[in-house]
């Protein structure tokens, strides 16, 4: 068992699975909204989440680590909720990505994050999903093979691609790049 | 070494191996295009590392309350698959040549045909007895049945021959259609050729014209 993996008994002990959530809920929300890219969704989509990893309990074999298996269900719920959108990426006026952030950012750096939201919401979702796993989870490209279901040189490909679309969409906003 | 813009955002990012990384330093250090590039990937992954999250809370209570809510979907044959299955059944009873008969005091299923000339030994034939305390009950709903099944042989008889009736007669009437339009056919044959006749007669010497 690796340092990531929950500690046993989580799938009988309401106590583990709650120190289990505690520990995965916030890289679990980071995912869900680069990939789904509306704030206002990630709360009820981690409950999703979790609530599918504690029906799918039983099911879960020590076969690979845990985060592969607690990723795969987080991507698979925030594609089923593109899929309810009815579309893949949304134009970027109507998202709102960064939902309600920390109130103690200033004005600036507000709108620098917005500004990297809405071109991160630009980008397709399968770029999306990319970026969230090796950016926002530092997953190596064969563990995010894993979870995808994807070669390791096609994600490697997404993710350049991703970067190089970022680099592109932020290029006019380049002197606050700077700064930050 | 030509530029390896692909290598860059793996550089950022660590995916290198060091000798890989190595060369492509040496690379960005003599390049302006891709020191350039470099530089504004890299500002892309403080951006995206600044970018603030908000904060997702899970409701454990109301996430166990759900749970014992959830009810797992029962299993449920394909209407498909069930229609399929009572077709092979109707098969297999009418090729196993299936008989199921009341008679009196006992239920007969016999199988197989019945042998032309008396065998050496007979079919088996499985007899269900009624206990002796329910034989009246029994004797009369097995009447009912007797009854009911002949009535529907009754009905069945009805209806072929009433079918045989009425095939008979469009037969008649077919037969009868058919011998006008060879009449018919031969009347106009003979019409034409008669018409053919007198258009092509020469006339002969000394006939008037």
């Amino acid at each position: 068992m690796g340092p990531q993996d929950p500690a046993r008994g989580w799938q009988t002990d309401p106590a583990a699975f709650a120190a289990l959530v505690r520990r995965w809920q916030r890289p679990v929300a980071r995912v869900l909204l680069r990939v789904v890219g509306d704030g206002d969704q990630v709360q009820d989509l981690c409950q999703d989440v979790f609530l599918r990893v504690y029906l799918a309990r039983d099911r879960y074999r020590e076969q690979g680590t845990f985060s592969t298996w607690l990723f795969q269900i987080a991507v698979n719920v925030a594609r089923d909720a593109l899929r309810r959108r009815g579309r893949e990426w949304q134009p970027l006026a109507e998202v709102d990505p960064v939902g309600e952030g920390p109130a103690d950012l200033g004005c600036e750096q507000r709108e620098l994050a917005a500004a990297v939201s809405r071109a991160v919401a630009g980008l397709p979702a399968p770029l999306r999903e990319v970026l969230a796993l090796r950016h926002d989870q530092g997953m190596n490209f064969e563990q995010m093979g894993r979870v995808l279901g994807v070669p390791a040189s096609t994600l490697k490909s997404r993710f350049s691609a991703a970067l190089h679309r970022l680099r592109d969409e932020l290029a006019p906003i380049g002197r606050s790049l700077e700064g930050s | 070494m030509t530029c390896p813009r692909d290598q860059l955002p793996g550089l950022v990012y660590g995916d290198l191996l060091p000798a890989e990384a190595a060369a492509v330093e040496a690379h960005v250090e003599d390049c302006p295009t891709c020191r350039a590039e470099y530089t504004s990937l890299r500002q892309v992954k403080q951006a995206l590392s600044a970018t603030p999250f908000p904060e997702a809370v899970v409701d454990l209570d109301r996430l166990f309350q759900k749970a014992s809510e959830h009810v797992v979907p029962r299993r449920r044959w394909p209407k498909r698959v069930l229609v399929t299955l009572a077709i092979a059944a109707a098969v297999l009873l009418a090729l196993a040549n299936l008989e199921i008969r009341a008679e009196a005091h006992q239920v007969v299923i016999r199988w197989g045909r019945a042998p032309l000339a008396d065998p050496a030994e007979p079919p088996p034939v499985y007899v269900a007895q009624a206990a002796p305390a329910a034989l009246t009950v029994l004797d009369e709903r097995v009447d009912v049945v007797q009854e009911l099944s002949h009535a529907l042989a009754a009905d069945v008889d009805r209806r072929d021959q009433r079918r045989g009736d009425d095939l008979a007669r469009t037969e008649a009437r077919l037969d009868t259609l058919y011998r006008y339009v060879a009449r018919r056919f031969q009347d106009t044959d003979r019409d034409v050729d008669a018409l053919y006749l007198l258009r092509t007669q020469t006339p002969e010497k000394g006939a008037n014209p």
